[in-house]
């Protein structure tokens, strides 16, 4: 093929050379064609040119060896390979070959489309990376490894991290497996409860048991009951009168005993529930929260003796028709007190409503809602700064002041003349003993 | 000193030298001619028994004599019966004065070149014994030498730019050794671009030169500007 190409080439700029007759022209023909040659140049052609047998040889054995090694990347290259233009297209067995190559990357092609992306990645076999299960076989060669990668890719950028993401997935993908190789076997419990040949025996009797208490009679059973849940039969009996006793709420002093007694029976019901599943409950917590409502109950008891009459009374009132203000049991001089402060604060607190907490709130709002301004201090930011006076604060002031200062003081070291028009006599008098001449030596 | 008030009369520091006191102070001396005013100035008469004394104000913004008096100089060494050369008597106003202080018994030679001043000067003189007026330049003393004898003091206020040097001729001339000179400065006839005091220092260094010491110095502010009156002594006897 190239052969013919530059044949045809060499003489189409022939054609144009005549009409030249130049011999630079056909230098310059000569040029272009091996220009348009050299990308098509085969390794077959150079080795024509430049190498001998021996060479060949070395050549081939290379090839043969690197094909070998190619198992996992004959994908890749069968890609590049598309459109060949090599010329070992020759044999039909090696074309036909690569057109079943091509379709089955074509049907692979499609079966990706059809699945999800994430299958993608999976990596088949026919990915260029290792097989997947032929990872080592320690754990810490593959957790904790973003250290180590990025000791190995010091300026790994874009594909650090795509190295990092892709061998999470993998390592997700490996965890996926070991967990799925797992049976239940695995597990301790399972193991722990696995019946041992030893125990089968101790679980038959068990069982018969079981089986044997649906066909007893009621006293036997009570009887079993009483065996092995000494605690049942009583703790029933107490939930049945407490839950006869509480069923509503008439006075407010009762509050606190009907908590303790609504707790314990709610407590109760579960202990009994617990006893219906015939599940273990001698070491369960809801027997010590019973114990503690119980012995609430218990301490209760004086004052609930003492409270009866009133309690009584109450209810008549009640059933009665008439209103009871609770609190106006309690003694009459604190109620007044208490009454008396009650207004001041509600009349106070009515007029702080009515004028200044709305005004508060929603400057409250505003303050939140926009962002604080920054002070004067802030702004200015001038540090320590000594307090200067006014005056120093314009030079020229400054020195008009400083000027005017030094003439009074000037008046008493020397006297200013003062031109007069009528002299009457000196106003401030004259002291005979006075000398103010300048001494000289 | 207004008039018909009460005026109380005491004497100065210095002889001849009088403060009237009344509502304005006031120096005065003892008019030598009794009942008549050199230059219009006011007169209080004083009676003590049959004795009636005349005495003038002297007005310190006229004369530099009387402003360096009330400006409070040590010694003005013009006292009763001492001689003085008065360097430019002009009108003879303070030469009046000068002569009312030395009284009969002193002597006022007083020189002025000027011959419109020199002639009020000597009307003055023509009613004072004790004035001899010279019109003549106080820079030739050799031309009125024979008409001045030895003198105790020279008062120059000459307001000349070698004011120093005149003093210095004529007190080599009239002045007596350990005899007083008294001069008037005025800075701006010696030197007006230079500072007042400058001047004052340059011509006390002068009169230095000519064998006077100065003694003491005054500036007679608030009476003149940039005047000053310096006080020396011509051939001070030597240091023991």
């Amino acid at each position: 093929m190239p052969s013919v190409t530059l044949t045809l080439v060499t003489v189409y700029y022939r054609c144009a050379g005549l009409c030249l007759m130049s011999s630079s022209v056909d230098y310059y023909c000569i040029k272009q064609t091996k220009k348009r040659r050299l990308p098509e140049r085969d390794d077959e052609d150079d080795s024509d040119m430049y190498d001998d047998e021996v060479d060949l040889f070395h050549k081939q054995k290379e090839k043969i060896l690197l094909d070998n090694n190619d198992h996992g990347q004959s994908d890749e290259s069968e890609e590049e390979e598309v459109l060949p233009v090599v010329e070992s297209s020759d044999s039909d067995d090696e074309e036909i070959a690569m057109y079943k190559q091509q379709l089955r990357q074509m049907k692979r092609m499609k079966m990706k489309k059809k699945m999800d992306s994430d299958l993608e990645d999976e990596g088949g076999p026919e990915d260029d990376l290792p097989d997947s299960k032929a990872w080592g076989s320690k754990r810490s060669w593959f957790q904790g490894g973003d250290v180590r990668d990025n000791k190995i890719i010091l300026s790994g950028s874009e594909d650090e991290a795509g190295a990092a993401a892709l061998e999470e997935k993998e390592s997700l993908a490996i965890q996926k497996r070991l967990a799925a190789q797992l049976n239940e076997e695995d597990f301790l419990l399972s193991r722990v409860t696995k019946p041992d040949k030893s125990s089968e025996k101790q679980m038959k009797e068990l069982i018969k048991v079981k089986t044997d208490l649906s066909k007893m009679s009621r006293k036997q059973e009570l009887e079993l009951m009483k065996k092995e849940h000494p605690e049942y039969l009583p703790l029933v009996a107490d939930f049945r009168a407490k839950a006869g006793k509480i069923q509503g709420t008439e006075a407010e002093y009762i509050r606190c005993k009907f908590h303790i007694n609504s707790r314990y029976i709610i407590n109760g019901g579960f202990y009994m529930y617990l006893m219906a599943k015939r599940s273990p409950v001698h070491n369960h917590p809801v027997i010590k929260r019973l114990v503690q409502f119980k012995n609430l109950s218990k301490m209760l008891e004086p004052v609930d003796r003492q409270v009866e009459g009133q309690i009584k009374e109450l209810l008549a009132k009640i059933k009665q028709g008439e209103d009871i203000d609770l609190r106006s049991s309690q003694p009459e001089r604190k109620r007044r007190k208490f009454t008396h402060r009650e207004e001041q604060l509600a009349e106070h607190g009515a007029e702080e409503r009515d004028t200044g907490a709305p005004d508060d709130e929603e400057e409250e709002g505003e303050d939140s809602a926009e962002k604080r301004a920054i002070t004067y201090q802030m702004e200015k930011n001038k540090g320590l700064t000594a307090q200067k006076r006014k005056e120093l604060r314009n030079p020229r002031v400054k020195h008009r002041a400083k000027f005017r200062r030094a003439k009074i003081r000037r008046k008493g070291q020397v006297r200013e003349h003062k031109p007069q028009g009528h002299y009457g006599g000196e106003l401030t008098g004259i002291r005979a003993g006075v000398i103010r001449s300048r001494k000289m030596k | 000193m207004a008039g018909g008030r009460t005026v109380v009369i005491e004497p100065h520091r210095y002889e001849g030298v009088f403060i009237a006191r009344g509502k304005e102070d006031a120096i005065v001396t003892k008019n030598m001619v009794i009942g008549e005013s050199v230059y219009g100035e006011k007169r209080m008469s004083v009676e003590d028994g049959e004795i009636k004394t005349e005495y003038r104000a002297w007005n310190p913004f006229r004369s530099k004599l009387a402003a360096a008096i009330v400006g409070g100089v040590e010694n003005i060494h013009i006292k009763p019966g001492s001689k003085v050369l008065y360097l430019g008597a002009a009108s003879g106003t303070t030469v009046s004065h000068v002569s009312d202080i030395v009284g009969p018994d002193g002597l006022v030679y007083a020189v002025e070149f000027s011959h419109r001043s020199g002639r009020d000067l000597i009307n003055v003189a023509k009613k004072r014994p004790n004035i001899i007026p010279i019109i003549e330049d106080a820079r030739h003393p050799h031309k009125y030498r024979m008409l001045v004898g030895m003198v105790d003091t020279i008062f120059a206020d000459v307001a000349q730019p070698d004011q120093a040097r005149i003093v210095a001729i004529n007190a080599h001339h009239f002045l007596r050794n350990q005899g007083h000179v008294v001069i008037s400065i005025k800075a701006n006839c010696i030197d007006s671009t230079a500072e007042p005091e400058a001047v004052f220092a340059g011509e006390v260094n002068k009169l230095k030169s000519e064998k006077i010491k100065p003694l003491e110095q005054l500036t007679l502010e608030p009476y003149e500007r940039d005047h000053a009156v310096v006080v020396g002594v011509y051939r001070p006897p030597p240091k023991k």
